[in-house]
């Protein structure tokens, strides 16, 4: 019979038997969506993939940015889980669950999109049945069901010990079959000694195997696309660029995740400042090796200048797809600035006059007011504007580069003002951020698949325009991931139980300051008498 | 105006300008480490001793949580 | 007057300093030879013009620029040791980072020369500063590369500052041009509380600094060849290929370096096993992410079968440069790996065994991927199908170089501390009623257990 702490129980275990009326409508809601993306799928299956804005040379499109974002989001499991447990970081125990939760639905998910994205699904088995192994797409399915297998795994060895918690401590009105489930999930766990041994060494095992596993699944990906002789995807570059991205998207969802859950479950006291400030340095670090490798294979394209790569370049820089390559852009340096400029500044700052919100808000009505005249058609307010207040007469071009130098002052002082008022929220700075890179990554993929293929080596040049089924199916697609998280953590506790006890153990034993914290369960004593030491 | 932005297309273009930039940088640098390490060696007696000022700032931090 | 600071291996650390052998001056003696025959060469290359050397049309970068971007890259060990994991908290580093520095130090001017040493008319150097223009990748390269040396210089030496204090101090048996050159150079060291606790937050300013030199510096070296459009070299992947390059073949050259400074002046104590242990992960992690990314390279080439690209990819893996390419493999994957994970733990033997080899293997990494482009370059009128032999200039100098970093590493081995003092001391005594375990905090280290 496991017991656990009460304050553990109050918080991780109590909620998992009380379905509230907040939980039925989100449900509904959630689920409402998945169907409707249910009926446009049979309505694109009946009426062929005409309904989507596919078309030849454009044979992938949304459905394809899809699938690489939510493969690149189920790198958040893989990074904290594994590779923070074999470096020993204590601080990943609260937020493992969440992470492992988010790997294994996104791969459903991203692996939906692909089937969504055929006209004839029935075809799937082709790989099978006549797989070619020189093809990319066959490592594709083999390393990603490789990965989803595997993180499954590692998903469930460490439920192990928390189902059997469940199944020991539900309490009497639990429903019978809310009960078999914890039992049979738990498998006959008893919590002996030899078990937790076993246990350990499967979950550490299965932490290396699965760091190799993650990077090959992006990095294959990022091969069906390198592979080609396409222009602006024919780039050795792929492989870590889009692992990078993976783990710099996989952290903003997590972010989201675990704010999420922290906010609706109460969980403060467990998913604590010390793992936003940690993941936020972590974020940072990838947010700079992500620049970092788009603007080396941003400019090796603008350098080598040849004549099929450059006009992709073109059009993401000034072209039709400037908007979402700049909006990008802008969202990454947003993001950036939350992450690390709230950490540099002194707390005490806002006592001066320029870091109050007031005058970000001034700055920002200025950037708009400049931001508004630079794109007015010429002659220029703005031109009008400087030479009647400063009577220099001056030309339209150096007016309109003035305009954009004051843009970025007034943007930068706006970033100035905000950042006491995010230093003083790190919790809703890092979801600011996440929001920012969640969004500006899968512009990225956008960036990426898009403008290579309207603007092809061989075919002229084409335009997409995503439909209605396109739009609902990634709605649904998103409505999906979120109904099989929020009904994952409804049976099952959102912080790992037994790892967040057995934390509190070993950092009892290596501080000697003490900590104020809840007294070790009944699990973590019966762990010290046996002796067993983790980390 | 108009000089400006034609001595900054000049930068880019013209050969000459990019020498600037080397010295530049270079002497830049140089400056800063001058004026640290004459800032390193100007640390007198007044400062307390390492392992308690660490200790305290330590405790500083540990307090405010 | 000193902060109460005692290192308990200062008489080990400084005993080579007291000491100066026979074995010394032989060490010296073939040096200064080789570094002899190497002048020589370069006085024939400066008389009759670099055709002594194999260059030609079109293989206008051979050995020399090899040189140049090899030593660059053994140049990066030191700051990724005492820079980049001084960020990541790894407190472990501390006994090594002075002999990682100082190959950084004495490893910069030779890569330097290199490029000098490669041109037939060197003081065309100041062009640079003269016509130089923006938009070169040259230009970046100069920069970077002289900046990174610059600030190398100044890291080293205010690491090493405490330390020449302290020899001042405490070798009073040297002799007075020696003792006059501590004197000198400790800039009236004091060793007070508050100098230590500046210079520790101006290490830590430069250190990310540094941090940012090491990626734009590879990355720049590698841009001059990146952003040419000759097959092999216009890749993307060429900026980060450099960088994990360097740091691969720069960790290995530390652990050479490390294995070396124990033998020789008994150091055991002061650089125990469990360092090797750890870089031993290091660079098993370096060399699966390098192999990695050797094979995102080829793949993507092999799979794209662009024509002029696919010559160069046969030039290395089939023709002209296949033995110099299986070679290099072998050398930097192959036997490396094998030893790092099934026989390098607790073996310092093994350790140093593999580390050669992977320098070998990166100096032969380098020139495979200067030479066969430059054999099948783009414009197909050229196909004369390049060739090159390096001669016998090519062959000394390149020895001269080497001779040169290990005669300037041996020397300053013999006059300071290679071990820093200062940085592996701890406190004498704690007053009464305090806690002891007060782990230094750096910018929220990741990875440490810090109570909450």
């Amino acid at each position: 019979m496991l017991t656990v702490d009460p304050q553990d129980k109050a918080k991780l275990i109590n909620p998992l038997f009380v379905a509230t009326p907040r939980f039925w409508i989100a449900a509904s809601a959630l689920s409402a969506i998945v169907a409707w993306g249910l009926f446009m799928y049979a309505r694109q299956l009946i009426l062929g993939l005409g309904e989507t804005g596919m078309n030849r040379p454009t044979y992938w499109g949304v459905y394809m940015v899809n699938f690489i974002f939510f493969i690149g989001i189920s790198h958040a499991g893989t990074l904290i889980s594994a590779i923070l447990r074999v470096t020993g970081a204590e601080w990943r125990r609260p937020i493992t669950r969440v992470a492992e939760a988010i790997t294994a639905f996104a791969l459903v998910v991203g692996s939906l999109q692909i089937i969504i994205d055929m006209g004839r699904p029935d075809r799937l088995i082709f790989v099978i049945l006549y797989g070619r192994i020189q093809s990319p797409i066959l490592w594709d399915v083999i390393s990603v069901t490789t990965y989803f297998l595997g993180s499954i795994t590692y998903l469930y060895l460490p439920l192990i010990p928390d189902a059997a918690i469940l199944r020991d401590n539900c309490p009497p009105n639990a429903p019978v079959w809310q009960r078999l489930l914890y039992t049979v999930l738990a498998i006959g766990w008893r919590g002996t000694r030899e078990q937790w041994i076993r246990l350990e060494k499967a979950i550490a095992f299965m932490a290396v195997f699965i760091i190799p596993v993650a990077v090959s699944v992006h990095t294959i990906i990022s091969w069906i696309l390198a592979t080609t002789v396409q222009p602006g995807w024919h780039s050795s570059i792929f492989g870590p660029y889009f692992v990078v991205g993976a783990i710099f998207s996989g952290i903003g969802a997590l972010f989201i995740a675990m704010t999420a859950v922290r906010k609706v479950l109460g969980l403060e006291n467990y998913i604590a400042e010390r793992q936003y400030r940690n993941l936020g340095l972590l974020f940072v670090t990838m947010n700079a090796i992500w620049a970092y490798f788009t603007y080396a294979e941003q400019l090796s394209i603008a350098a080598g200048q040849q004549l099929e790569e450059f006009p992709i370049l073109a059009s993401k820089l000034w072209g039709e797809f400037a908007p979402t390559f700049w909006v990008m852009v802008v969202l990454m340096i947003v993001a950036f600035w939350i992450l690390l400029v709230p950490k540099l500044l002194p707390a005490s700052l806002e006592s001066v006059p320029f870091f109050r919100r007031r005058y970000a808000l001034a700055s920002g009505g200025a950037a708009a007011i400049t931001l508004f005249l630079i794109n007015t058609p010429q002659p220029s307010l703005l031109n009008v504007l400087i030479t009647s207040l400063t009577g220099v007469a001056v030309t339209d071009a150096a007016a309109q580069t003035l305009g954009w130098i004051l843009l970025i002052v007034f943007i930068i002082g706006i970033g100035l003002g905000v950042s006491p008022w995010l230093k003083a929220r790190p919790v809703t700075a890092s979801v600011i951020a996440s929001a920012c890179v969640v969004v500006g990554m899968w512009l990225e993929r956008w960036n990426i698949i898009l403008p290579t293929m309207t603007h092809p080596r061989l075919i002229f040049e084409s335009i997409y325009q995503p439909t209605f089924t396109e739009l609902s199916l990634t709605a649904a697609s998103l409505a999906l991931f979120a109904l099989m998280f929020l009904v994952f953590f409804k049976l099952f506790p959102a912080v790992s139980i037994w790892e967040v006890a057995e934390g509190r153990v070993i950092e009892e034993a290596k501080s000697k300051i003490t900590i104020p914290a809840p007294a070790p369960s009944e699990e973590a004593k019966q762990l010290r008498r046996w002796g067993i030491k983790k980390g | 105006m108009e000089q400006i932005v034609s001595l900054i297309s000049a930068f880019f273009t013209e050969p000459g300008p990019g020498g600037i930039f080397v010295l530049l940088v270079i002497s830049l640098a140089g400056a800063v480490y001058f004026i640290l390490i004459r800032w390193i060696l100007q640390g007198d007696e007044s400062g307390l001793p390492i392992p308690s000022k660490m200790l305290k700032s330590y405790r500083q931090l540990s307090s405010r949580r | 007057m000193r902060a109460r600071l005692i290192n308990k291996h200062e008489a080990a650390i400084l005993a080579p300093l007291r000491d100066f052998t026979n074995a010394d001056r032989l060490l010296w003696a073939i040096l200064v030879g080789l570094i002899a025959v190497g002048g020589y060469a370069y006085y024939q290359q400066w008389t009759f013009g670099l055709g002594v050397t194999g260059l030609n049309r079109p293989v206008y970068w051979g050995v020399y620029i090899t040189n140049f971007v090899f030593f660059i890259g053994l140049a990066h060990s030191g700051t990724f040791i005492s820079a980049i994991l001084r960020l990541a908290g790894a407190s472990w580093r501390k006994p090594l980072v002075r002999a990682a520095e100082a190959i950084t130090i004495f490893s910069l001017p030779f890569g330097v020369s290199s490029i000098l040493i490669d041109m037939g008319r060197p003081e065309r150097a100041f062009n640079i500063i003269f016509y130089g223009r923006f938009q070169s990748p040259l230009l970046w390269d100069f920069t970077a590369v002289s900046l990174y040396m610059f600030s190398s210089v100044v890291f080293f030496y205010l690491s090493l500052l405490p330390d020449i204090a302290l020899c001042r101090d405490r070798l009073t048996e040297a002799p007075a041009w020696q003792r006059q050159m501590y004197r000198l150079l400790a800039l009236g060291w004091e060793g007070n509380p508050e100098q230590y606790h500046r210079l520790e937050g101006v290490l830590d300013g430069m250190a990310i600094f540094m941090t940012l030199l090491v990626v734009t510096v590879h990355t720049v070296v590698s841009w001059v060849f990146g952003m040419t459009l000759q097959p092999g070299w216009h890749t993307a992947l060429i900026g980060p290929f450099f960088l994990l390059g360097a740091i691969f073949s720069g960790t290995a050259a530390v652990v050479i370096a490390l294995a070396v400074l124990r033998r020789v002046y008994h150091l055991e104590d002061i650089l125990p096993i469990n360092l090797f242990n750890s870089l031993r992960k290091l660079l098993i992690v370096f060399t699966l992410g390098w192999l990695y990314m050797m094979v995102a390279e080829y793949l993507t080439i092999y799979y794209g079968g662009v024509t002029e690209e696919m010559l160069v990819f046969w030039q290395k893996f089939t023709d002209d440069f296949a033995g110099m390419f299986w070679l290099m493999v072998l050398l930097v994957f192959v036997i490396p790996l094998f030893i790092f994970v099934f026989l390098g733990k607790d073996r310092i033997g093994w350790m140093v065994t593999a580390c050669v080899l992977v320098n070998v293997g990166m100096w032969l990494e380098r020139y495979v991927v200067i030479v066969p482009t430059e054999t099948r370059p783009r414009l197909i009128y050229e196909l004369v199908l390049g060739d090159y032999s390096p001669t016998w200039v090519e062959g000394a100098i390149t020895a001269a170089l080497f001779s040169g970093m290990i005669l300037l590493y041996a020397a300053f081995t013999r006059y300071f501390p290679i071990v820093p003092v200062w940085e592996t001391a701890e406190e004498a005594e704690e007053k009464p009623g305090e806690t002891v375990t007060a782990p230094r905090r750096r910018w929220g280290t990741v990875g440490k257990t810090a109570p909450k």
